[in-house]
């Protein structure tokens, strides 16, 4: 009886050092990062455009647990980022926050003569480049990229985006100048679901929203005419849309899905949201986004990320000296 | 009939333990988000949004929804208590709820919210069944200048709202607008009123500064009064079933103005980007244009409280509609549901409702289930609400500030969104002490940056004419009669004159 | 009261001088099209000034100066009191985060305006800190400002 009752309570025992030496291994692993809660600053309001993607990441961790504390995302719109951007700086040395930046995070410092730019953040990881086709209606008369930009010589077609001066605007204005097209009349909305619902209801004639924006209108209500970019939409139904350069239009333009985090965190810290974001960056959810919404899916880090958004700026500077926004 | 098979599997789905279970749990919390100043619905379905990978997604969107809803009964129980809006639409409940909790009715002033809340969505929740595809298809003809057509009917059934004289409602009405503009110029991109500083780069969010306004303006002028002014022995209305029977008998007797209501906020609901919070003015301003005694309003009026929550309630609820049948989001909460569509590998769109009956009409069935479970939960409660009003006011008022501040923090993040509230607070007191109308300031700073924006994009489609409001055929009938309620007050004036000198003339 | 009108007209004055200056800058003109960024600064800044400005002058004619704007002395110090101890929550938040603020605040009101016992004060102290702390911090997820002491990693508030 009593041989028994000691045979399970060794058993039990050693199930409980385990467990003990478990817990505590795991502690003791993950010991340097993260310690707490990390933030996941976003420059958008809720339901902004980058604030869907952060929320998503987040998701990914809740369910996979990829780290052991939560990642809670706060949101810091306003000034195109610079709201965002500036609440880092003052959080300098912080190693359990980070910001999810798209381009305004090169175009804002420049376009608003912020006394800062991308070089003072810490570089952590592009998780993705996300496209620009050119969509129109579903029965508008423009059948090709061709046909858009002949009728653009002719008269200012009315064209919608996010902002003004941003991404969207950026992407019409150097249309403009390659395809040596009368101004478009441009038209600023407050955020990608209200441009994508804006040509729907055929206020607009034409946008550049990502496919994630307008890709649940095709081919309903809409129908992309070409893709900016170096290589065609790897999306089940695009495989017909042309890129620029196909067709000889000598433009390529790709929104950056970074993520940065504040100065002066310790190479641990920068290690470990690295280590985070490589994780994410296989998640098979993620993936499946990125194979639906055409995302190219990228892991560059460290130096090389501070090199291609080096690039990135000054392709911006050449197309907004073009436009004289900058002098 | 093939809707009506639909509706039963989804309510088979929403009848589900599971989704009863989160069912609730998100209803309470949707009521705890929303009593909070400044964390909306909006914020609330965004905090919880990640957790919700761990159900299957038809209870993951009950148990937002859910939280939604329970924002959208909650918000109104600081506005009546404490003139503090819990959430934007509940601004329009701080002008008569507040008055009625002063005389000793908060009860029935609750209760009456509670009930036209519920009024609001169910008749939201019949529309969505019924007419859901050919309604969004319908809100897509709303551009720019219809928008702003129904912008400026929301303007102009505010006129001659409150006392102070049109002196000082136009100056409470151009300030308002004003504040409204200090931040990036949507259409320029440049930074406007900001005199180089980060702070104002974010602009003055209406939010923290109704909250200070209202909520800590009413602290002081209720510190004031307590010393000063003897305080009548404070009406202790009786607690209990006689404020539920009330508020259900007054949305009796007003059945026809809650419908109207309601009906009216459903559809600006449905339009894009405008969410509720517009819908609710709305119906205040109609209520009072259509009372045969507005003098009332103001004052403690309880068509104040049934119209703009009936009204705001089922714009909420229409919100989802575009959402659900086109997959374009009528409102911020619609577009953070939005994400959790993705985080859940289904694709928003057209094409939702067919490849995913059971998500969409589960969503729909729990329409019905959560709108009448939160009137229940509400109810009960609403005895131990009000009696709320009877903790001692040292007790009471650190509780309310310390809210405020935080309330206006969370919003965005903003330690000057704090500071917005404190100044706004002293603002609000003097203001009111001098009667000068909060409510167009209000409505002012609700509504101004988006009518500024609609104008201006609208003026970009037209090519920078007027013409553009009038040549469009739905944009020139809301904008006719918005001209014509704005000019009602002058044509009354020459009636009162021409009156007055008939009266004169035979003495 | 008529002191008061006229200080408050003035200073949406100033609101409004300071509106039309930035809208100056900004152009306040009519291009193809449509308006300039600073247009509906300008006109609506110019409405608020010539009716601020009018106020001004109706009071100014005014000979009778009115009710008093504060009816007692005890009605101005409560209102300042009020005032104070939020000006100086708002500040705490800044320095000390949102917690020791918060204990502070609730200190000084509850027994300075409040009146009420220690016993009281304490409990309401306890009890209001640790709503906080557990409803937003813990329960909703949401970072609120937090001490110089949590930033060095030696305290969790």
């Amino acid at each position: 009886m009593s041989g028994i009752r000691s045979r399970y309570s060794f058993v039990l025992i050693t199930i409980m050092v385990c467990a003990v030496l478990f817990v505590f291994g795991e502690v003791a692993e993950a010991a340097d990062w993260p310690t707490r809660p990390v933030e996941f600053v976003i420059s958008a309001g809720a339901g902004g455009g980058a604030d869907k993607y952060a929320r998503f990441l987040v998701g990914l961790n809740v369910k996979n647990k990829y780290i052991d504390e939560v990642i809670i995302p706060v949101n810091k719109p306003g000034g195109a980022g610079a709201v965002a951007m500036q609440y880092l700086l003052t959080q300098k040395g912080n190693g359990h926050m980070m910001l999810i930046t798209l381009n305004s995070f090169v175009t804002t410092p420049l376009f608003q003569k912020l006394p800062f730019t991308f070089r003072d953040f810490t570089p952590v990881f592009l998780l993705a480049l996300d496209n620009f086709p050119l969509w129109v209606q579903k029965d508008s008369k423009f059948k090709t990229f061709e046909d858009f930009l002949s009728e653009a010589r002719k008269r200012s077609i009315l064209v919608g985006g996010t902002g003004s001066k941003q991404e969207d605007e950026i992407v019409f204005r150097a249309i403009e100048k390659i395809g040596k097209t009368k101004p478009f009349k441009y038209v600023p909305f407050k955020g990608g679901g209200a441009v994508a619902k804006a040509l729907v209801g055929g206020h607009i004639e034409a946008s550049v929203n990502q496919v994630s924006e307008a890709g649940p209108f095709y081919p309903e209500f809409v129908r992309p005419l070409v893709v900016f970019q170096d290589e065609r939409l790897d999306v089940k139904g695009y495989e017909d849309t042309p890129t620029a350069k196909e067709l000889g239009f000598d433009f390529s333009y790709n929104m950056m899905r970074g993520i940065f985090a504040p100065p002066g965190i310790s190479k641990s810290e920068q290690a470990g949201l690295v280590a985070l974001f490589k994780d994410i960056s296989k998640d098979p959810d993620w993936l499946a986004f990125a194979a639906k919404t055409g995302l190219q899916p990228t892991s560059i880090t460290g130096d090389d990320l501070m090199k291609f958004v080096e690039n990135y700026e000054k392709k911006h500077i050449t197309i907004m000296k073009a436009q004289g926004w900058l002098k | 009939m093939e809707t009506l098979a639909n509706l039963l599997v989804g309510f088979g789905v929403a009848f589900q333990p599971l989704s009863l279970f989160m069912m609730t749990v998100g209803l309470l919390l949707g009521l705890a988000v929303g009593v909070l100043p400044g964390l909306g619905g909006t914020a609330g379905v965004a905090l919880l949004l990640p957790v919700t990978v761990l159900v299957p997604p038809e209870v993951g969107i009950i148990f937002l929804a859910a939280i939604y809803w329970g924002a959208l009964y909650g918000g109104v129980i600081t506005s009546i208590l404490f003139a503090i809006p819990g959430e934007p639409w509940s601004v329009a409940l701080i002008f008569d709820g507040y008055p009625m909790a002063k005389q000793g009715k908060a009860g029935l002033a609750l209760a009456a919210a509670f009930v036209s809340s519920f009024v609001g969505i169910m008749v939201a929740a019949v529309f969505f069944v019924t007419l859901a595809m050919p309604l969004a298809l319908f809100a897509l003809k709303f551009g720019p200048p219809e928008m702003f057509a129904i912008m400026m009917l929301a303007f102009s059934t505010f006129v001659g709202l409150g006392t102070g004289g049109a002196l000082k409602t136009l100056i409470s009405t151009s300030f308002g607008l004003l504040l409204t503009m200090a931040g990036l110029d949507v259409v320029t991109g440049s930074p406007r009123l900001t005199f180089g500083t980060m702070a104002f780069l974010s602009g003055f969010h209406f939010v923290p500064v109704t909250i200070g306004l209202f909520g800590l303006g009413e602290i002081m002028i209720d510190g004031e009064e307590r010393l000063s002014i003897e305080i009548k022995e404070v009406i202790h209305a009786k607690l209990g079933w006689e404020d539920i029977k009330g508020g259900i008998m007054a949305t009796k007797e007003h059945f026809g103005l809650t419908l109207l209501s309601a009906l009216m906020g459903f559809f600006v609901g449905i339009l894009p980007g405008t969410g509720a919070t517009p819908a609710s003015f709305l119906g205040y301003g109609i209520a009072k244009q259509y009372s045969k005694n507005p003098e009332k309003y103001g004052k403690g009026a309880i068509e104040g409280i049934l119209a703009p929550q009936a009204a705001a309630n089922a714009a909420g609820t229409g919100a989802l509609l575009p959402m659900i049948s086109l997959g374009i989001p009528g409102s911020p909460t619609a577009a953070v549901l939005l994400a959790g569509l993705y985080m859940w590998g289904l694709w928003p769109g057209p094409r939702l409702f067919l490849e995913e009956p059971v998500f969409v009409w589960g969503l729909i069935a729990s329409l019905f289930l959560s709108g009448t479970a939160c009137l229940i939960i509400c109810l009960i409660g609403t005895p131990v609400l009000a009696s709320i009003m009877r903790i001692p006011w040292g007790l009471l008022t650190p509780v309310i500030v310390i809210a405020c501040f935080i309330g206006s923090y969370v919003m965005r993040n903003l330690m000057f969104d704090v500071w917005c509230t404190l100044v706004f607070g002293g603002l609000g007191y003097v203001m009111k002490k001098l009667k000068y109308p909060l409510a167009p300031l209000a409505v002012a700073l609700v509504l101004g940056a988006m009518t500024e924006r609609f104008l201006r994009q609208s003026l970009i489609i037209g090519d920078g004419s007027f013409g553009i409001f009038f040549t469009r055929p739905i944009s020139a009938i809301f904008m006719v009669v918005a001209l014509f309620l704005f000019a009602l007050p002058a044509f009354k004036l020459i009636k009162d004159k021409m009156k007055s000198k008939d009266e004169e003339a035979p003495a | 009261m008529k002191k008061g009108e006229i200080i408050t007209a003035g200073l949406f004055i100033l609101v409004a001088l300071i509106g039309i200056m930035d809208a100056s800058r900004l152009g306040f003109g009519w291009e193809a099209d449509g308006p300039q960024a600073g247009f509906s600064v300008f006109w609506l800044a110019l409405l608020l000034l010539v009716c601020a400005v009018l106020l001004v002058v109706i009071n100014l004619k005014k000979t009778d100066p009115g009710d008093r704007f504060f009816e007692n002395k005890e009605g101005l110090a409560e209102v300042v009191r009020i005032f104070f101890t939020a000006i100086l929550l708002a500040i705490g938040i800044v320095y000390t985060g949102v917690y020791f603020a918060t204990i502070g605040y609730c200190l000084l009101f509850v027994r300075w305006l409040g009146k009420h016992r220690w016993a009281t004060v304490i409990i309401f102290t306890i009890i209001m800190t640790g709503a906080v702390y557990f409803g937003m911090e813990k329960g909703l997820k949401l970072p609120l400002p937090k001490s110089l002491l949590w930033r060095k990693g030696l305290f969790p508030i």
